[in-house]
């Protein structure tokens, strides 16, 4: 079975709706840090899978780039969460 | 995509929905091996479609907040008492995550993409740093400063705290 952009879209709507889910139900910062990943990885995904099949010519990578300005805002939004969330843990 | 890539995707995809599980249903102390395995994943995915830089920058960027998610301290893990059942907002709001992904799936199945030419290679290290140094330099200046900012604010504050 030939995997198309179908098949990756899919997997990146399962990890932005688990990511959704997650922060829906829990009720902790560190299910909503946990959260982050998922939701900007499943969108990462659909970027950089866009980018292979369904982008035009002229512009073959662009969505290779959001990707990884996407996975920068992860790391970023995780480390700043992490950190307010350690100030707030009493010693 | 040929066999071989076929077989790679069913593979890391396994990977991802498997961490993507792990990390919203099981307890707190799993959620950082499920971020884990969704990095890993989501590199193996990013590679089979040929996008090789991004898949190393992805898989260091939610590599690390695994690591940072499992530094966390357990009393912050635990604040919120995920172990008392859900309330009316929680149980909506994880039906509502439900109805996203239909219409996620749904949109991915019913949608008509336009099928460009984009091969360009494997790693594409070249193509992407010259949109990011070059067409896209202002945009990457703009996102490196709020990220600089928000790290600035957070120092900021974690400063008043300390005193």
């Amino acid at each position: 079975m030939t995997v198309g952009l179908v098949h990756f879209l899919f997997v990146g709507a399962f990890l932005f709706a688990a990511g959704a889910f997650l922060v829906a139900r829990g009720r902790s910062s560190g299910a909503a840090l946990a959260a982050v990943p998922l939701l900007l990885g499943g969108a990462g995904l659909d970027l950089a899978a866009t980018s292979r099949f369904a982008a035009s010519s002229s512009d073959q990578v662009g969505g290779q780039e959001f990707a990884i300005v996407v996975a920068a805002f992860t790391f970023a939004f995780v480390a700043l969460g992490a950190m307010l969330a350690r100030m707030e843990t009493p010693r | 995509m040929d066999t071989l890539h076929s077989v790679l995707f069913y593979a890391f995809a396994a990977v991802t929905v498997g961490g993507g599980l792990v990390t919203s249903l099981l307890g707190r102390r799993a959620r950082a091996l499920g971020i884990g395995a969704v990095a890993f994943g989501l590199a193996g995915l990013d590679a089979d479609l040929d996008a090789g830089f991004a898949a190393v920058v992805t898989l260091v960027a939610v590599g690390a907040s695994a690591l940072l998610l499992l530094g966390l301290p357990p009393a912050t893990r635990a604040a919120g008492g995920e172990e008392q059942p859900a309330g009316i907002a929680q149980q909506l709001g994880a039906a509502l995550a439900g109805a996203v992904l239909l219409v996620l799936l749904y949109v991915a199945f019913n949608g008509h993409y336009f099928g460009g030419a984009t091969f360009t290679g494997q790693f594409n290290a070249a193509a992407l740093g010259r949109l990011l140094a070059g067409r896209d330099a202002l945009a990457l200046e703009a996102v490196a400063a709020a990220l600089l900012v928000a790290g600035a604010v957070g120092g900021r504050i974690l400063r008043s705290r300390a005193r």
